[in-house]
Order: structure tokens, then C-alpha cells, then sequence
């Protein structure tokens, strides 16, 4: 076999094969490392491994449900702190102001938890899917569901099984990470969905957080 | 097409260096404009690395808050993307060695009804792979393949020489197929067994 100038051995060819596969190697590299893989079975092998997991990241069925960006909630922090630049007085006049603001800011907070608490759900959501169903396909939404300290265990069984859950998983005390198959093609068959879990007694708040593709269907 | 899809991202870059530059000012609207245009982008990483809305929620505004306070200190010898990967590599990283024990908790109990071989079973195992790797690695991984950045876009993004970047991938290989021998299998062994 004759050596090319830009050959690479095998431990070189090795560490550059993540590249190769997203394609972001020079010319003169990918020319190298796929001239020593044609030769190399080990190599060929871990290319088509790699191809298979970048295929598997890139394509995850479990789509997240992106929340509307929302820059006057950071905007909202950062106000507290936009006259960084600006001259501050000194001494107790300094102190005094600084723990009025602190107290507002504490009460503000408590305000607003307190207004959660009372009004029991959570600003109504805006979705963003990657993608859309068929009107007859299941997706598999994957929902935030909080129960009330007090319902029990078979209230919340009897629950799971009314929505027709497929999958739960308790990631908490009173929360739980369920998937349920919904034949929901538009937003506004969810949320009727989702108000009608949140109406529950035994149900504190219900929320989408995800999307899985249905099988078969990507 | 190539040179279509980098020219734009040419163009995509010097609005964000312009946003960057206008933020710096203090210029809210402009730190909004940014904010709408790297929230999803960040959002859907995060979420990949966590499966975790909340912590993804949170993390990206927790980035973005360090993006307005920092802004001052981009020194433009990046791509403004690559700048704001790497405060989020960084958060993220803090986030995820405190969280370790919440997370992937419910990818581990995620069971789709998949049939043996379909590509769903491979996102699965792989899934669970990437869960079980160190911090460090999965992010690299991610970096690899779910945003397709160059080795010394990732050496920027992680601060990390680019052969610590080339050794963490080397691992990740080695532990991913250990993890998950049947995809490691060319397609024609596996079609044998």
C-alpha cells in the first residue's frame, strides 16, 4: 500500500470519526480519515454506530413543548439591578433604601405566590409543536400532574386510568410525570384537555411539558 | 446550497454581534430581540441534557440574565452562538452536578411501545446512554450531534483544549457501545442475530 501525504494512523483517524459523521471536518481531513476507513473494519464500524446514535439524538421522539420565551420575566431582575452603573448614596440613607427594596421585592414575590396558590393554575400556556398529526394520530403528550397532599393513592390510580395514561412515573411527592395518548391535531384539544384534568378536586395543577412522536409515525 | 446556508449564518452573526453590542448599552428591546431569537434554540439543548422542563425553563433564563449582565466582555473573537453555548455549557454543568439525582429520572421510567429493532428503541437505549455518561462527556456529545459544531467550536464552547474534546468523544464512543452493544453492531451482524 503507498502512503499519502495527508495518511493519518489509525489512532488520529479514530478521534476525528464524531466529526466526520456531523461534517465538520477540513477536506484535508475527511479526505485522510475516510481513505484510512476504507482500509480500517474497525472504523467502518464505529462510523455506522455513530451515524445510528447521531440519528438517535437528532431525531429524539420526545420533543419538548417550548415554552414562550418570555423576556420580561429576566427583564423583570434585571430591572432590580439597571442602576448598577449609576452613583449610590452612601450610608444609613443607602441601608435604609436598600431594605425598602428588599421589602418590596419580598412582597411582591409573596404577592404573586400567594396569587398563584389562590388562583390554582398557571398562566395559560402557549405551545410551540415541531410538528403535526394526522387528525386520527395519537401523540403522546407527557404532562406535570400535582395532586392535592390528601387524595390518596387510589384516588390518584383511578385518575391515572380515567385519562387514559400509558405511562407514569412519581417524580416527587405529590407530582408525577404521566403520558397520555391524546387524538389532540390542534392546541385547542389539548387545553379543553388540560382544563378538564385541572377542574379535578383531587388535582392541584396539570401542565404539558412534552411531545412524543407516535410510534411509527416519524 | 452550502454556501447559501453559510452565508446566512454569516448574516445571522453580525445581527446577533449588533444585538450583542446594542445590549451592552443597557438596550432592552435589542436583549428582547436576542432573548426570542436563542430562547427555543437554548431551550431544546437544555431539554436534551436534562429531560427536565423545569430545570430547562429555568436555566435559560438564568443564561440569558448572564448574557445582559456579561455582554460587556464578548471580545468578538467568537461566533456571538458559540459565546452564549458557553455560558451555557458552564451554567449547565454547575445545574446538572447539583441536580444529578432528579434527572433522567422519568427517561428512565419512559417505555415506548416499540418494536424490537424500530429506530424509537435505538432513540431509547440511546436515551438512557447519554443519561448514564459524566456531565462533561454527554455535553460533548450533544455539542457533536445535536448542534453538528466543529472540534474547536467545542474546544470555545467548553474552554477545554481541543484534544480533551477529542478524548471526551473518544470516551463516549467507548461507553456508549459498551452500554449499547446491539447499536454498535454494523447493520449486518445485527441483522444475524
Amino acid at each position: 500500500m503507498t502512503t499519502h501525504p495527508s495518511d493519518v494512523d489509525h489512532e488520529q483517524a479514530s478521534l476525528l470519526l464524531p466529526w466526520l459523521v456531523n461534517g465538520t471536518l477540513s477536506e484535508t481531513e475527511r479526505f485522510a480519515v475516510e481513505r484510512h476507513a476504507a482500509d480500517c473494519a474497525e472504523c467502518t464500524s464505529d462510523i455506522e454506530a455513530l451515524r445510528l446514535i447521531e440519528s438517535a439524538i437528532r431525531n429524539d421522539a420526545l420533543t419538548p413543548i417550548v415554552p414562550r420565551p418570555d423576556a420580561a420575566n429576566v427583564l423583570s431582575v434585571i430591572g432590580l439591578h439597571s442602576s448598577d452603573n449609576a452613583p449610590r448614596p452612601r450610608g444609613r440613607v443607602a441601608r435604609y433604601a436598600d431594605y425598602a427594596i428588599a421589602a418590596s421585592v419580598f412582597i411582591a414575590i409573596t404577592i404573586v405566590a400567594l396569587l398563584n396558590i389562590i388562583l390554582d393554575s398557571p398562566q395559560p400556556t402557549i405551545f410551540e409543536t415541531a410538528t403535526s398529526a394526522d387528525d386520527d394520530s395519537l401523540m403522546h403528550y407527557v404532562f406535570e400532574l400535582r395532586f392535592t397532599p390528601e387524595t390518596s393513592i387510589d384516588a390518584r390510580q383511578q385518575i391515572f386510568s380515567s385519562i387514559n395514561s400509558i405511562d407514569v412515573a412519581p417524580s416527587s411527592e405529590n407530582r408525577y410525570t404521566v403520558t397520555v395518548p391524546l387524538a389532540a391535531s390542534s392546541i385547542d384539544e389539548l387545553e379543553v384537555f388540560v382544563t378538564a384534568v385541572q377542574a379535578l378536586p383531587e388535582v392541584e395543577s396539570a401542565n404539558v411539558v412534552a411531545l412524543k412522536l407516535p410510534i411509527g409515525k416519524k | 446550497m452550502k454556501m447559501g446556508a453559510s452565508r446566512l449564518t454569516a448574516e445571522n452573526n453580525d445581527r446577533e454581534r449588533a444585538l450583542l453590542g446594542l445590549v451592552v448599552g443597557q438596550d432592552r428591546e435589542a436583549f428582547s430581540e436576542l432573548f426570542e431569537l436563542y430562547h427555543p434554540r437554548l431551550f431544546k439543548f437544555i431539554y436534551r441534557l436534562t429531560h427536565s422542563h423545569t430545570i430547562s425553563d429555568e436555566l435559560v433564563n438564568d443564561i440569558m440574565l448572564l448574557v445582559w449582565r456579561k455582554a460587556g466582555t464578548f471580545r468578538g473573537g467568537s461566533k456571538v452562538s458559540t459565546w452564549i453555548f458557553g455560558i451555557a455549557y458552564r451554567q449547565s454543568m454547575r445545574r446538572l452536578s447539583r441536580d444529578k439525582s432528579k434527572l433522567f429520572q422519568s427517561i428512565d421510567s419512559v417505555e415506548l411501545a416499540a418494536e424490537e429493532g424500530t429506530t424509537p428503541e435505538i432513540e431509547n437505549w440511546v436515551r438512557q446512554g447519554l443519561g448514564a455518561l459524566p456531565e462533561a462527556q454527554r455535553f460533548t456529545a450533544m455539542l457533536v450531534f445535536y448542534l453538528g459544531l466543529s472540534y474547536e467550536e467545542i474546544s470555545n464552547v467548553t474552554d477545554c483544549p481541543v484534544s480533551t474534546v477529542k478524548t471526551r468523544m473518544f470516551h463516549v464512543r467507548r461507553k456508549l457501545k459498551d452500554i449499547l452493544p446491539a447499536i454498535a453492531l454494523p447493520e449486518s451482524e445485527r441483522a444475524q442475530q
